[in-house]
């Protein structure tokens, strides 16, 4: 305990805490459990989604914008969700709502990206999720950057995982804890895949027949995708055959409500 | 005789707690013994300062003041600065005889100092028998708590740690009857006792098991001085688990109560807990109370291998039901992990993480500390651990399983996850 102490005073010493701590742990109104994950539903679920009696939505609702349209249904006063993903495209639609998280799909058009940046609400937490070739467009605009506070680097095939140390290096050099999305899990350091995160949003339908001996087919989400070119989803893959116990337990409890 | 005792700070507006201590006992002994208390506030000057402006200045005092003894006050924020201070000093003018104490001082800096002693042990006592040996009154072998250099050679002199010569604390003056020039502060700090009965390996009080106590005579005169005589927002107690003894807790949480009720002082008590000893009761002691209470807990981690190889007792069915109780009370919390333990690895710590984001429900942000070892603990001889400097505590870069890109990685999710947490908030 004396331990705390010491650390403590560095670290307000060296103004790395603030002072007042009761600023910072306050009583917070909502549970935490839901962290980093995004229960992703479409706005046509909403309705369902709603808890009637506390009228607020549960397991941190992030609502998907496929279209223009879709936002007319997102006017909700009183009703509390995560906040939206929406395409690109679609941002400089959303002047009218703020939102305090807002998961933002990066395709290859990123010439407005900064100027759509300055519609969000200040002080939401922004994502985007973006292809690697679309992430190397941006890579050196740190105006861009500056204002995100997580990257998800989609990879879809081999190839580009000659490069993720590079990019690994490349956003831990700007402040960004590494996040990759498509990589099969025996292609990289787990802890960098987004699905590690997020298992509620895989949703497997087809396995690779390498993938049948493998301790966490039923986590990962890579699927054989051969024969579907759109989603040209092409990687090497190989059976884990040893995993850290930790892993399992942490992957075990993704589903649970109380995971976050 | 003139003894200056220095110390360095960021923050302005700190009581020299520690300083008081020395100054108060040696001075209860040699009363006609001028000693000074000066601390110097170095700011937020992180960049590199060429012209070391902090440092010219205090050398500047200590060279005017002509003292026949400078003792420096060392913590793990102002180690480097002192070594270099003391190392001028003894360039400059030789004859100043300079002392290094406080937890971060090691047999090591006798050398990279240049300074004449260090302390090894509870400092009051060394400076009291300093400067008896300086008056002639014994010999320097017979000065207790400290250690120097002898032909090159370290020598250290006889520790007070047996029942007979140890420091009774109640035989130490109260720091603020002390220093009595200003009266209103932020925030004051007293501890009630000294030890721990936990032998956790990254922990100082570790080396300290047996525990001493101030009476609560001693403790009931003084924080009624204290209400009477200063004005501060914040109480805090720096004992290291103050719900250790729950009537003594008890007891000493009433003295508070009736300052604050008898001087309608508008007061915030710190505390630390451990959590494990938090239960119905603890929690019926915090909450009658006329004032808020803030109270820190540490877990560090949940693994089991991560807490039996730092050696830290735990308990996390206790723990849990502790938090329970502290989110239905009116008791504000912060209870957090260490990255970098021996053992740890990534997905130890999100299971630490997430054990905290799912029970500790009043609390807003996920406080996570990269370990720092600290001189003189247990873990200081685990040969698997690495720190940034060799001689000062400092910041882990290499564990049995683990090295600095790990913990620089979890630093970064953290941010990340707080950035994230403030949503709730919004």
């Amino acid at each position: 305990m004396v331990y705390k102490t010491f650390v403590k005073l560095l670290l307000c010493s060296k103004k790395l805490l603030p002072q007042t701590e009761e600023t910072i742990y306050k009583i917070s109104p909502i549970l935490v459990q839901n962290m980093l994950k995004s229960n992703l539903v479409d706005v046509t679920e909403l309705n369902t989604k709603l808890n009637k009696e506390t009228n607020r939505f549960k397991d941190n609702l992030v609502i998907k914008i496929n279209k223009k349209e879709d936002l007319d249904k997102l006017i909700l006063p009183d009703q509390r969700i995560k906040g939206i993903q929406l395409k690109l495209s679609l941002l400089k639609e959303v002047k009218q709502l703020r939102f305090n998280y807002y998961s933002i799909i990066v395709d290859n058009n990123v010439e407005h990206l900064i100027v759509s940046f300055d519609n969000l609400k200040k002080g939401a937490f922004v994502e985007i999720l973006l292809p690697l070739t679309t992430y190397r467009q941006i890579n050196d605009q740190q105006d861009i950057l500056s204002k995100v506070n997580r990257v998800i680097i989609e990879l879809n095939n081999q190839e580009q995982i000659k490069q993720l140390n590079e990019i690994f290096s490349d956003l831990i050099l700007k402040k960004f804890y590494p996040f990759t999305k498509g990589v099969p899990f025996c292609q990289t350091q787990i802890e960098h895949c987004w699905e590690l995160f997020n298992q509620q949003n895989i949703i497997i339908t087809k396995k690779a027949k390498e993938c049948q001996d493998c301790l966490l087919t039923e986590y990962c989400n890579y699927q054989n995708n051969n024969q579907d070119s759109s989603q040209n989803q092409q990687f090497e893959v190989k059976p884990i055959k040893e995993i850290k116990p930790e892993l399992i337990n942490f992957l075990k409890d993704e589903n649970t409500a109380t995971r976050f | 005789m003139k003894i200056l005792l220095l110390a360095f700070n960021v923050q302005e507006d700190i009581f020299p707690y520690g300083l008081s201590y020395l100054k108060g006992y040696a001075q209860r002994f040699h009363p006609e013994t001028d000693i000074r208390i000066k601390e110097f506030s170095f700011g937020n000057r992180f960049g590199y300062d060429i012209n070391k402006n902090i440092e010219q200045q205090a050398i500047s005092y200590i060279l005017i003041q002509k003292p026949d003894l400078v003792c420096f006050s060392c913590y793990i924020w102002s180690i480097e600065m002192v070594v270099k201070i003391s190392r001028a000093i003894k360039i400059i003018n030789p004859e100043i005889k300079i002392i290094l104490g406080g937890v971060e001082v090691t047999e090591n800096h006798l050398q990279e100092s240049h300074c004449d002693y260090i302390t090894t042990g509870e400092g009051e006592i060394a400076l009291k028998e300093l400067i008896d040996y300086y008056k002639g009154k014994i010999k320097l072998s017979e000065v207790h708590n400290i250690s120097y250099l002898e032909k090159d050679q370290n020598v250290q002199n006889k520790i007070v740690q047996n029942e007979l010569t140890k420091l009774e604390l109640d035989t130490l003056p109260f720091p603020y009857k002390v220093l009595p020039e200003k009266k209103n502060f932020e925030a004051v700090r007293i501890e009630t006792s000294r030890g721990c009965p936990f032998g956790c390996h990254y922990c100082y009080y570790a080396k300290h098991k047996e525990m001493r106590y101030f009476s609560l005579d001693y403790l009931k005169e003084n924080i009624t001085y204290l209400f009477d005589n200063y004005t501060f927002k914040n109480l805090t107690f720096l004992d290291a688990n103050f719900n250790l003894n729950k009537e003594r807790m008890a007891a000493i949480l009433q003295i508070v109560a009736d300052n604050v009720n008898k001087t309608k002082k508008k007061t915030r008590i710190n505390l630390e807990l451990k959590p494990e000893l938090i239960d119905q009761e603890v929690i019926a002691i915090l909450q009658k109370q006329p004032f808020k209470t803030f109270a820190e807990l540490g877990l560090q981690s949940t693994d089991p291998d991560v807490l039996e190889k730092s050696s830290r007792p735990y308990n996390l069915e206790k723990v849990k039901n502790g938090l329970e109780l502290l989110n239905t009370s009116s008791v504000l919390y912060k209870i957090d992990l260490m990255a970098g333990l021996p053992g740890d690895n990534f997905y130890k710590f999100l299971n630490s993480a997430r054990f905290l984001l799912n029970n500790a429900k009043k609390q807003s942000i996920l406080p996570v500390h990269h370990y720092m070892q600290l001189n003189k603990t247990t873990f200081c001889q685990n040969k698997e651990i690495y720190r940034y400097e060799k001689n000062n505590s400092s910041m882990i870069i290499k564990t049995d399983t683990q090295d600095l890109l790990d913990f620089y990685k979890i630093k970064l999710f953290v941010a990340m996850l707080n950035e994230e947490l403030k949503i709730e908030n919004r």
